[in-house]
This record gives structure tokens, sequence and C-alpha cells, in this order.
């Protein structure tokens, strides 16, 4: 065997050095845990950037161009890995993606298969909260029951119907609604991820006004402040919202209407 | 410039524009069908999640099939960061007894088993620290990668509109990478532990596509050591070379074809040189692994 040359050797240790403070970064900051919106088949954050070879097969495979790479900005350690952005379509669970995943990083079978997150919200950016008459999301949603208007005509989200296709975030008009703020979400409604702050939030708040509260001001029932979007979007929670078990999707997999199986498949309707 | 530089050049450059292309066609094959290949990242997927992708097996035994019959061709043609380094790197100018001053050494020292060594030690520290973190850590580094991920970041910001710091950060560190670490291809990258495994196969097999000199007009009996000065490697191709060093770590890149004075050097395939009577009076290796037997052509 030939010696090590020196040149090489220190080449190692750099790189040695390298992939271990990377490891150190990930352990410190455990960015896999990051709570992005994921294509359907991804059972959880952890799950996805451990499996997936970044490949792009995924976001190659979507027909409707909503799935993207997860950007070095957003996470060092989830960088390339696929997560869904509505601005062009919304997800009809034609599972493409999932089955021209080649590593299982997306697969069919899970208990969220048919569940990409859920939507909240935004309650200083949603017409419906400060003006009154739109009703863009619930009339776009495609899952019974997982969007309804309270007694003042503004959206309320049942997170055991909502699969998180974002036919709404897509269609919400706030934006153009309103004068430009960059403190405001641009959209009245937005998916999130399950595992997200941001869902934890709108989940409680919704028990809250459930369980009588004014909905008038402050914390009335049913969503989120631009800031706790902007702050909690993709922190993940301490506690993940369950996936939804009662909503069906009109579309899905070899277009049936049934829910997927694993979830209880309750479908009555 | 040479010329069969300038043809690796355009095989290199070729491949990336194909891929971009096909990337931008509706339903076509993704960028990254090439990351699906890669038996790094096989790997480490395999010990980050815990189970092995079965998805990518046959990629991975493909590409690993082909590296057997072409040897590391994968490094001097194909290679994005061996691309960027034949464009902006120019190489060294080196005495006609090579880069060191010392004539190619014979035998298996010439194989470079070193760089197999601290390869392996990459692939062992990353596969350990992906095991324990639980994702892929080495993708964030490999600078085939980068380099794919240096063109989504152009088609990020300049087709999508979406400016994003990967294009500033990737291409830094392949700077850094391939120009601050002279030695990264032979010593650290990983996936030349693969190819070097599969090379040291070819070489006790003593199978596979490998440039050999022409015993009746090769001219290293009087001297001559022009293929084994022009070698990336620094084998000696010449009828006097030791077939199994070239199996096992010729990237094909035809240098020595274009540099040798007689025309002598072809592309042909086993461990023997055409001159059956020669291997047949090699001793000390067995009748499939035979090396080219050259020192009784030089008798």
């Amino acid at each position: 065997m030939e010696r090590i040359s020196r040149r090489g050797f220190f080449a190692v240790g750099v790189v040695g050095a390298a992939t271990v403070g990377l490891g150190g970064f990930e352990a410190v900051t455990r960015q896999a845990d990051l709570a992005f919106v994921r294509p359907p088949g991804a059972e959880s954050n952890a799950q996805v950037v451990a499996a997936c070879t970044r490949c792009g097969r995924c976001w190659q495979a979507c027909p409707y161009g909503i799935v993207g790479p997860v950007s070095l900005a957003d996470s060092i350690v989830g960088y390339g890995t696929p997560t869904l952005a509505f601005s062009k379509g919304r997800c009809d669970f034609c599972m493409k993606c999932t089955d021209a995943c080649p590593t299982g990083a997306l697969s069919r079978g899970g208990s969220r298969e048919r569940d990409l997150g859920v939507a909240v919200v935004v309650k200083d950016a949603c017409v419906a909260w400060d003006w009154a008459g739109c009703t863009v999301c619930k009339d776009e949603c495609p899952v019974d029951g997982a969007i309804e208007l309270d007694e003042r005509d503004r959206p309320v989200i049942h997170a055991d119907y909502c699969d998180g296709c974002g036919a709404c975030e897509r269609a919400c008009p706030s934006a153009s609604l309103r004068a430009y703020d960059a403190g405001v979400a641009t959209k009245g409604i937005v998916v999130v991820s399950r595992y997200a702050q941001t869902a934890q939030i709108a989940q409680a708040d919704q028990a809250g006004q459930g369980a009588g509260e004014s909905g008038q001001s402050g914390r009335a029932g049913g969503g989120v402040s631009s800031e706790e979007l902007f702050a909690g979007r993709t922190a993940p929670a301490v506690e993940p919202l369950a996936p939804h078990d009662k909503g069906v999707h009109p579309d899905g997999p070899n277009a049936t209407r049934e829910a997927s199986r694993s979830v209880g498949g309750v479908h009555e309707a | 410039m040479k010329r069969s530089k300038l043809a690796r050049i355009a095989v290199g450059a070729g491949v990336l524009v194909l891929a971009v292309a096909v990337a931008h066609m509706e339903g076509g094959a993704a960028i990254g069908t090439l990351c699906a290949l890669c038996p790094v990242g096989f790997a480490q997927i395999a010990v980050a999640a815990k189970s092995v992708p079965w998805g990518l097996v046959p990629g991975v035994v493909a590409l690993l099939a082909i590296v057997f019959v072409l040897g590391r061709a994968f490094c001097s043609w194909l290679c994005p960061s061996q691309l960027l380094k034949n464009v902006f790197g120019g190489r060294a100018p080196r005495g006609v007894l090579g880069r060191a001053g010392d004539a190619p050494a014979k035998g298996c020292s010439a194989c470079g088993s070193s760089g197999l060594k601290t390869q392996g030690i990459v692939l062992a520290v990353l596969l350990a620290v992906s095991l324990v973190v639980g994702f892929p850590v080495f993708c964030l580094l490999c600078p085939i990668g980068l380099v794919f991920g240096t063109l989504w970041a152009l088609n990020r910001v300049f087709v999508l509109l979406q400016p994003g710091w990967e294009l500033v950060v990737f291409p830094l560190m392949l700077i850094a990478e391939l120009f601050l670490f002279k030695r990264w291809c032979a010593a650290v990258c990983p996936l030349g532990f693969f190819f070097g495994a599969v090379g040291a196969l070819r070489a006790r097999l003593g199978f596979g596509v490998r440039p050999r000199a022409s015993c009746s007009t090769c001219r290293s009996q009087e001297g001559c050591r022009a293929c084994a000065t022009a070698c990336p490697e620094n084998l000696d191709v010449s009828a006097l070379s030791d077939s199994r060093a070239v199996l096992r770590s010729c990237t094909l890149c035809l240098d020595c074809v274009e540099a040798c004075p007689s025309k002598s050097i072809s592309l042909g395939t086993g461990g023997k040189t055409g001159d059956a009577r020669r291997a047949a009076a090699d001793t000390g290796t067995d009748k499939g692994a035979s090396d080219g037997s050259e020192p009784d052509a030089a008798a």
C-alpha cells in the first residue's frame, strides 16, 4: 500500500471536518424537522430529508407544477427536498410525484398519504374578516365540509376534513383586494403543514372560539395573524395535528372518491 | 489545447446542456435522474433512512456495470467537476518524466491505492455522520451535485425569477473544492472509491476497455515515454506497461492515443496484449488474470 500523501491527508481532514460540521449543524438546529408542506406520500419531514436523494423526479412528474425544491435559505439540511407551492395550481392527489420517487421518501400507504397539511385563515389578510362578502375559498374548496362560514360569513376551517389540497390558497383574491403591506400575508388563507406551529395555533384558536369566546376582536377564533404565520409557518410544532379523518377529495388516485383507507375511509355523502 | 481535451469538454458540456434541455421539456427525465444513479447517494440514504431504497438499485448496478466495462471513463468524460477543471484549470506542464520528475512506477504502486484509502476514509466518515444525523450529508458538499445545483439556481433566477442564495453559495463551494483541493478527485471523491473498487475488480479479472499499444510499432523499448508523460493518471500505457494498473486507473481520456508519436495506441479490451506469445510466456499470473507480460517484450 502506498502511503497517504500530505495533500491527500489534508484534503481528507478538511472534508471530514466539513462533513462532521454539517452533521453537527443539523444536530444543533434540527432543520430536518422543519415543517414544510410536502407532496402526498411524505410520512414526516425528517423521513423525507433522510430518504430523499434530491433527484427532482417529483417536481418533473407534477402535472400542475406545484412541487418544487426547498430553497437553501429556508433550510440548508432540507435543500432540494420537495415542497408544495400553490401559486400555479392545487393538488388533486394524482400521486404522480409519489410514483416517480425512486427512494421511498414519497410512498403510498402511509397515514398521511392523502394529507398535505391544513389550511389556516390569516385573519388580517382575509377579506371576509374585516369587510364582508368574499366566499371564494369556500366556493373553491373541493372537500365538502372543510371550509364553512360562521355567523358573520367568515371562513372557518375544519381540520378534520381539510386535506391541504391548496385550492383555497390558490384562489384567494385578498392580495389583489388590498394595498401592499409587507407585514400582511399575500393570501387570506394558506396551507401549512400539520407539523407546523401555525397549524397548532390555528387549531387552539378554533377550540377557543368553540368554547364560546367573543368573535369580535383580539383572539377571535379560527385563524392566525400574519405575524404568527410568518413566525411559525415551518417551525415544528410540539404536538402536530393528526391527519384529517373525515374529508373526501373528489379526485385522487384513479379518480376514486374514497378517502385513504388507512385514515378510516369515513365517507358518506 | 489538445484535441482530446476539447472533445472531453464538448462531451461534458453537451451532457449538461442536454440535461438542462430535457429538464425543461414536459414529461422529460429530470435533471436529477443522474442523482438516482449515484452509489454514494444510495449508500447515504440507506443508512440515513435506515431502509434500503430498492428503487435506486437498478440504476446504481447499471452504473457500476458500465464502470466495469469502460473503467473510470465517467471521470474524464462526463463528470461536471472534471469539465470545470478542463475548462478553467489548465494542466500543469510536466517534464518528460512525468509530473514528479520520476518515470511512472511499474506495477501496483502506480495504481493509486493511497487514493482508494483516503476516499474510503471519506466514505466511512460521511456514512457514519449520515447515520447519526439522519440525512445524506455529502449530497450538500458533492461537487457534481453543486454543478447541477448551480444550474438549477441559474434556472431559478433567470427563468423562474426567484433569486436565491444558491447562486452565490454553490459556485463558491465549487471553486473551493475543485481549485483549493487539487487532490479532490484522487483523494476525496467518494464516488471515486466505488469506481476504484470496480477498477480493482477489473484489474483482478483482467477485463475491460483500455488503451493498448501495438507491440509491433510501440517504441517504448527505445525509451519513448510520450504516453506516460501525457497520462494524467501517471500510467504507463506502452507495450512495457502493467495492464493491471491501466485497467484499474485509466479514465479513457485518450491523451495517450493523441500523444503517441507512432500512433501505436488504440482502445482494446482485456488484460493481455495482442501478442498471444508473450501472454503465454508470462509467468506468475493465472490464465484469466494474466497481465500484459511486457518484460518478455523487452527481452
